[in-house]
């Protein structure tokens, strides 16, 4: 197995000029990675063309409308907002909730994602009108809140479902508390996620967030890789992306025997390619490898892993157990409900319980 | 005072604390551009500068604070100077001044991801000023009124430099019209660099008292550096009158503006700018360089 690592950029001419590379001239068998949704956007019709499959390790556009060479380790950004919306209808009762995120593609399809389903709950929305309130994004992200909080505190609204990253996640939190809003707190996971959280500590405390993994899961699979990955990186916690990458090994673990074993395939050793973007820092997303496993002898081609990409049945995951979806090759997979919470020294998303299991 | 605190005015009051803040990173800028011609694309980077500073020497207490600050002036100093040095080759070659100034801008950016990581920092004020008060019925950080307090200094000590000082005579007349201040004898190469090394002073010490409310993270340099040339222009290159009114506005624009139009929140900058440049473009305020 050869792992080849190429630059992702930041998602649009090197990412494509990369895989060009893996593919035409490294002959690769497979990619892996795609940190940014646009790089999966963009790769996509290469994908079609050369017959060799993507295993998406990041961000997934939900525009693409025939996934046969896209797999996806990751989620659909509608998910996390959709999976936390019965429970908190049944939280508030007859109370609203007010809604607001960031106002970009990834941001609506966080926050969309929530209330579609929280309407069909019945639940309803805090906010002037019903509808979200969206926050500026350009010129540049705002990081001023206070203009949002009073008039949360004007609404009455029985909690906030929000969804921020980064530095917005941080200054966001940081106001919420400053500005004294008492109301509680639910957000999709990435508001307290590696970052946001460990820049936070105390600040976070008690916020619920929705995500599908969290470092407290207690599974066999997630307190071995939480063990492993802390004892090879100084002691810092995994986090999702890393997960995420993980579980594309974990696939590419199965997918290869699976191709090599069923239709008349001939043992060989094959060569894997590892493609990595340099953390070019204006992404939200954290760097994670594109990668290819290089064509061998026989029966493995891209054609044929595709194929068996559909058979490898269920993934042992540090997040839980999980499955492809048939319709959109995402995981089927579970949601769970954190609680901000110290734990010794450092402050960790706890794990309350499951809220459901999402995915197609 | 409960009739008076209501979420418009907590907003407003916030508009001011913000305002000042761009005022204090803009002021800079605009002698800049205005004294030395030169649009320097590295002034977010000096704003991040200052920020990292502040994140790097807080430790809860005033100690830290005020090490930042002298380490701010320091830095600043050195940057702005630095800053003239690389463009003196480039004296009058507006457009190849800003290619440099950005490339710089770019190292710079790489450079503070390599030492201080790809995550947001957050930066606590300290910790006597760390707290909120209560305004009736609502929460208000104190060191938000804190920098309202600072920026208004900030304000009267640049106006009586740059307006009633010798030294602000000097730039007005360069920023008037060079060619006869050279001909007075002002050495006008002196007077650029000094503007350079003040702005970028005034800059980096924006960001050790900005982190707070504007933290470090990767891009805030261009989103300081946005703002910033928002500010600069509205205002008139050169005119600190003129940057003072931009950056209350805008301020007021990014707080209460949003909390009035919602909806239109992503528009109102890019509106209000417009119709400003427009206004002035038609009526030519006087206070500011041709």
């Amino acid at each position: 197995m050869k792992v080849i690592e190429a630059d992702e950029g930041d998602g649009k001419a090197t990412a494509l000029a990369s895989a060009r590379k893996l593919i035409e001239q490294d002959k690769v068998l497979a990619l892996v990675g795609g940190g940014s949704a646009d790089t999966v956007q963009t790769l996509y019709p290469l994908l079609k063309e050369s017959g060799v499959p993507l295993i998406g390790t990041g961000g997934r556009p939900s525009t693409v409308e025939d996934p046969t060479y896209l797999w996806s380790t990751s989620w659909l950004s509608q998910e996390t907002g959709a999976s936390i919306a019965g429970y908190l209808r049944e939280k508030v009762g007859d109370g609203r909730v007010w809604v607001m995120g960031p106002d970009y593609i990834g941001g609506h399809d966080q926050i969309e994602g929530f209330v579609d389903a929280f309407r069909k709950a019945g639940g309803k929305l805090a906010n002037p009108g019903g509808e979200p309130t969206w926050t500026p994004w350009a010129p540049a992200p705002t990081t001023e809140f206070s203009p949002y909080l009073t008039k949360i505190k004007e609404s009455g609204a029985a909690a906030v479902y929000t969804f921020y990253a980064g530095a917005s996640a941080i200054e966001f939190v940081k106001q919420y508390r400053q500005y004294g809003v008492d109301v509680p707190l639910y957000a999709s996971g990435f508001l307290t996620e590696g970052a946001p959280l460990a820049a936070l500590g105390q600040q976070a405390k008690g916020i619920y967030t929705a995500l599908n993994y969290s470092t407290t899961l207690d599974n066999a699979a997630n307190r071995d890789f939480v063990r492993r990955y802390t004892a090879a990186n100084d002691g810092k916690l995994p986090n999702l992306y890393h997960v995420c990458a993980w579980d594309a090994a974990l696939v590419l673990d199965k997918a290869i025997p699976e191709a090599l074993n069923n239709p008349g395939a001939s043992p060989a050793g094959a060569a894997a390619a590892v493609t990595g973007p340099t953390p070019s820092g204006s992404t939200a997303t954290s760097p994670s490898p594109t990668a290819g496993v290089d064509e061998a002898s026989g029966e493995l081609t891209g054609r044929s892993l595709t194929a068996a990409l559909s058979r490898v049945g269920s993934i042992d995951s540090p997040r839980g157990a999980w499955q492809f979806g048939s319709q959109n090759h995402t995981p089927v997979q579970a949601y769970y409900l954190r609680e901000v919470a110290q734990d010794g020294q450092v402050w960790v998303n706890r794990t309350v319980q499951t809220l459901t299991t999402l995915g197609s | 005072m409960g009739g008076l605190v209501t979420p418009y005015t907590i907003t407003a009051l916030d508009g001011v604390a913000y305002g000042l803040l761009l005022f204090t990173i803009a002021a800079g800028l605009t002698l800049i551009v205005g004294v030395a011609g030169v649009f320097s694309m590295a002034h977010g980077t000096l704003y991040l500068a200052g920020a990292y500073l502040a994140w790097h020497l807080a430790d809860g207490g005033w100690t830290g604070l005020a090490l930042a600050l002298a380490a701010a002036v320091v830095v600043g100093v050195l940057g702005g100077a630095g800053l003239a040095a690389a463009v003196r080759p480039l004296t009058d070659r507006p457009l190849d001044q800003v290619l440099a100034t950005l490339g710089i801008a770019y190292i710079a950016a790489d450079q503070f991801s390599a030492v201080f990581g790809a995550e947001p920092r957050s930066v606590d004020p300290p910790r006597a000023v760390a707290g909120s008060i209560s305004l009736g019925d609502y929460q208000y950080p104190i060191y938000r009124l804190l920098f309202i307090a600072i920026g208004l200094a900030v304000v009267a000590a640049l106006f009586w430099l740059v307006e009633r000082s010798r030294v602000g005579a000097v730039v007005r007349a360069v920023v008037a019209d060079p060619g006869m201040a050279a001909a007075t004898g002002l050495r006008i190469g002196i007077v650029r660099t000094s503007v350079l090394a003040g702005g970028g002073a005034l800059a980096v010490t924006a960001g050790v008292l900005g982190a707070p409310v504007i933290g470090p993270a990767p891009g805030v340099d261009t989103t300081i550096l946005v703002y910033s040339l928002i500010v600069c222009v509205v205002g008139g290159l050169g005119s600190i009158r003129g940057a003072l009114l931009a950056a209350l506005g805008v301020g007021q624009i990014l707080t209460l503006g949003v909390a009035i139009v919602p909806g239109a929140a992503a528009f109102i900058l890019a509106a209000a700018m417009l119709a400003v440049l427009t206004v002035r473009h038609r009526t030519a305020l006087p206070g500011r360089p041709s």
